[in-house]
């Protein structure tokens, strides 16, 4: 079938692409001051850890795309819930502490009412998307802002016939992509209100693997490299946006009766709202989950505010630094800690500022020899670690801010600082290259004050990723940069 | 330990597994096909498992019993959609075997027989209802779903298996029922029975009072619903 050729065709490119990534010697980072502590799951369960959240005790739940819920703390496991069809998102309802979970057929709370822990009475919040029985028709979550509204996000289905096995889900495929939209609402982003009204939100997404929400309340989610997304990314999910992957169109009301496919790609590109920020394929993800912004105020290190964004096919964790440019959310990310042993998509902050990370990658070739896992990220809370901060655009060029001070003479030679910047194609293929490529030259200015900022003026242009490979860098203290290569997205130039 | 033999000890109801300290090391377990395949000796208890399922609806819930007779609920038209007797589920399609990506159709095993399916089997005066939602089930033994009709009339339906012949008993409750509620499925397939309201034809009619509290019992005609 051909389908089956697809998997074992992604697998050997998979495998080959990590065994790249075993030969360069540098592969490895974890940044000083950082410990990552492996955590025992139950025994003799598989426990492909789907989502996560934290209670106020500092109780972490734990879902599995194997359907059940866990509950964890100081290294005791209690089982909750069982026979969930395969939950990617959770949250825990402050007000009653039952659990809230978005599984493929729907939003559900799980009560315990007779307090033994385990859930007897699961309420269905919400149901009123679109579910076939393709199976990349996931569900993803959960968000909640400050009004108690819940977001999620839902993927696209398998609609090329060649890869889906048949052509029951092949509707709504534009431009001969891969993905389409066998049922409503695949594509779309949503919130359900408190009262447990569905509300579709934003289109034009592809597989939307995790949301976050930052300390402002602005929600972001993650998309995977593919038709139509050139390489995976990060959005900024405002009502009405189409993000850019046409299928879900067919669910939008302007877009009623009208064949999708008369639509061209410029046109499409018109309507488009970019990713703040581009994820490169191949050097930093392939298929990310969630961001988890940092508001532990400063338990876990020099990155307040900033998101940390696992990927599960790279198993590493980024960091992302975002900044409002002409109203709008661009930034810079970096890898934060890599190689973690299995594919990482969710994450959760507890009270102490330690970083919780669930782990699966069954299925979906993850480097690292686990098919799945749980772990504690800490901070040892004195140790700063040598690495950027952030990147800020300025007018003439870009404003490096290291975590510490640095060691000018590391920057004096021309390849200390190596900028690289490109475009990416917006097309219904599988993902784009890197085109237009090229290197600029850098003009480089310590700052007055701030001994740890460094200035480089450069020409800029928009709609560009611009590669920041610091070669040699050092801090005062001598210590060499953990991670040394960033990636800003480039939308808007400041005025 | 094998996906198997925990299933069984996930059914003890009334365990609280605390786990301290076991490492289970990922890398070294290698499951057998086998080992997803539930059989009716590792149902010790009613369980409920929700996936796609071979011949289903995408919402559908799978209940295994340990009685042998098992079913297959749907929540987005609200009704036993199928049922079989004897071993429960293949639920390997669903987790990949341990190693896919799995989300595909579980398999119903042992053998199916006939629960009448005709859609939705509540109508209102010969009518079917223009409204139904799904409010979601309780586990404390057997599963009891709820789903409202036409927003105002709420249903909840516990559903046994017959302990002593091949079939399964809905213990309904109705409030807001409206006068003219009927229960209906496919008398050629099944044979229905109700202990109130007027049973005609496979049409089961209540009364507002008889709504509030009713069992109907549903057993395949013959073996032919293979």
């Amino acid at each position: 079938m051909n389908f089956s050729k697809f998997i074992i065709i992604s697998c050997l490119a998979f495998g080959l692409s990590i065994s790249a990534f075993g030969q360069r010697n540098d592969w490895n980072k974890m940044p000083a001051g950082y410990k990552v502590e492996k955590i025992a799951t139950p025994e003799g369960v598989v426990l492909g850890a789907s989502a996560l959240a934290i209670n106020k005790n500092d109780e972490v739940f734990v879902c599995s795309r194997e359907g059940q819920v866990w509950k964890y703390k100081d290294d005791q496991w209690l089982l909750v819930a069982e026979g969930l069809h395969e939950p990617l998102g959770i949250l825990v309802n402050e007000k009653t502490d039952s659990l809230i979970v978005v599984q493929r057929p729907e939003m559900t709370e799980l009560v315990d009412e007779d307090g033994d822990g385990k859930t007897d009475f699961f309420r269905t919040i919400n149901d009123d998307w679109g579910l076939t029985d393709n199976y990349h028709e996931y569900a993803f979550g959960l968000v909640k802002d400050t009004e108690g509204n819940l977001y999620g996000t839902l993927n696209t289905s398998l609609s090329w016939p060649g890869w889906a096995g048949s052509d029951k889900w092949d509707i709504a495929r534009v431009h001969d992509s891969k993905m389409g939209r066998a049922a409503p609402y695949r594509g779309w982003s949503f919130r359900v209100t408190p009262e447990g009204k569905f509300e579709p939100w934003s289109s034009g997404l592809r597989s939307p693997a995790g949301l976050g929400i930052n300390a402002g309340g602005d929600i972001f989610y993650t998309d995977n490299q593919g038709d139509w997304n050139a390489t995976s990314s990060l959005h900024h999910m405002v009502k009405g946006r189409f993000h850019g992957h046409p299928s879900s169109l067919m669910d939008h009301p302007d877009f009623k009766n009208k064949d999708l496919n008369s639509i061209s790609v410029k046109d499409y590109q018109k309507m488009w709202t970019r990713p703040a920020v581009w994820l490169p394929h191949g050097q930093l993800a392939n298929s990310p989950g969630e961001p988890t912004f940092d508001n532990t105020g400063g338990k876990f290190g020099p990155f307040g505010g900033q998101a940390f964004v696992g990927d599960q096919t790279m198993s590493n964790l980024m960091r992302v630094s975002l900044q409002k440019v002409k109203g709008e959310y661009q930034g810079a990310v970096w890898n934060f800690i890599r190689p973690l042993e299995c594919g990482v998509i969710r994450q959760v902050f507890d009270s102490k500022g330690r970083l919780y990370i669930g782990q699966t990658g069954r299925g979906w070739g993850s480097a690292g020899k686990e098919l799945f896992g749980f772990r504690r990220i800490t901070w040892d809370g004195k140790t700063t670690p040598f690495e950027v901060k952030t990147i800020r655009l300025t007018k003439k060029g870009f404003r490096i801010v290291f975590t510490q001070p640095v060691a000018r003479e590391s920057f004096e030679n021309p390849e200390n600082i190596v900028v690289e910047s490109w475009k990416y194609k917006y097309h219904a293929n599988y993902g784009s290259p890197q085109v237009d490529k090229k290197q600029l030259p850098v003009d480089i200015k310590f700052s007055k004050n701030n001994p740890a900022v460094v200035n480089i003026s450069l020409p800029l242009e928009t709609e560009r990723v611009y590669k920041f490979t610091l070669n040699g860098s050092k801090s005062q203290t001598d210590m060499p940069l953990t991670n040394n290569i960033g990636f800003y997205t480039l939308n808007n130039l400041r005025d | 330990m094998h996906f198997r033999k925990f299933t069984v000890l996930n059914l003890c109801a009334t365990i609280v597994v605390f786990m301290t300290g076991l490492a289970s090391d990922a890398t070294a377990q290698s499951y057998k096909k086998s080992d997803y395949e539930i059989r009716q000796n590792e149902v010790k208890k009613p369980m409920v498992i929700r996936s796609f399922i071979v011949g289903g609806p995408a919402r559908a819930i799978s209940v295994g019993n340990p009685e042998g007779v098992h079913y297959c609920f749907d929540a987005s038209n609200p009704r036993v959609f199928s049922a079989w007797s004897g071993d429960f589920l293949d639920i390997g399609p669903d987790r990949g075997y341990g190693k896919g990506r799995g989300g595909k159709h579980a398999k119903p095993l042992g053998k199916k027989f006939s629960t009448g399916d005709v859609g939705f089997p509540f109508l209102i005066s010969g009518t079917k209802p223009s409204k139904v939602e799904f409010l979601g089930y309780r586990t404390k033994l057997y599963p009891e779903f709820y789903y409202s009709i036409n927003d105002s009339i709420k249903v909840s339906q516990l559903i046994k298996p017959d302990k002593d012949s091949m079939g399964l008993k809905y213990h309904f409750s109705v409030s807001g029922a409206p006068k003219g509620l009927q229960f209906k499925l496919d008398e050629s397939q099944v044979t229905v029975s109700s202990n109130k309201g007027e049973v005609k034809n496979g049409l089961v009619s209540l009364s507002p009072a008889d709504a509030s509290s009713f069992i109907i019992s549903v057993h395949p005609k013959s073996s032919k619903s293979e």
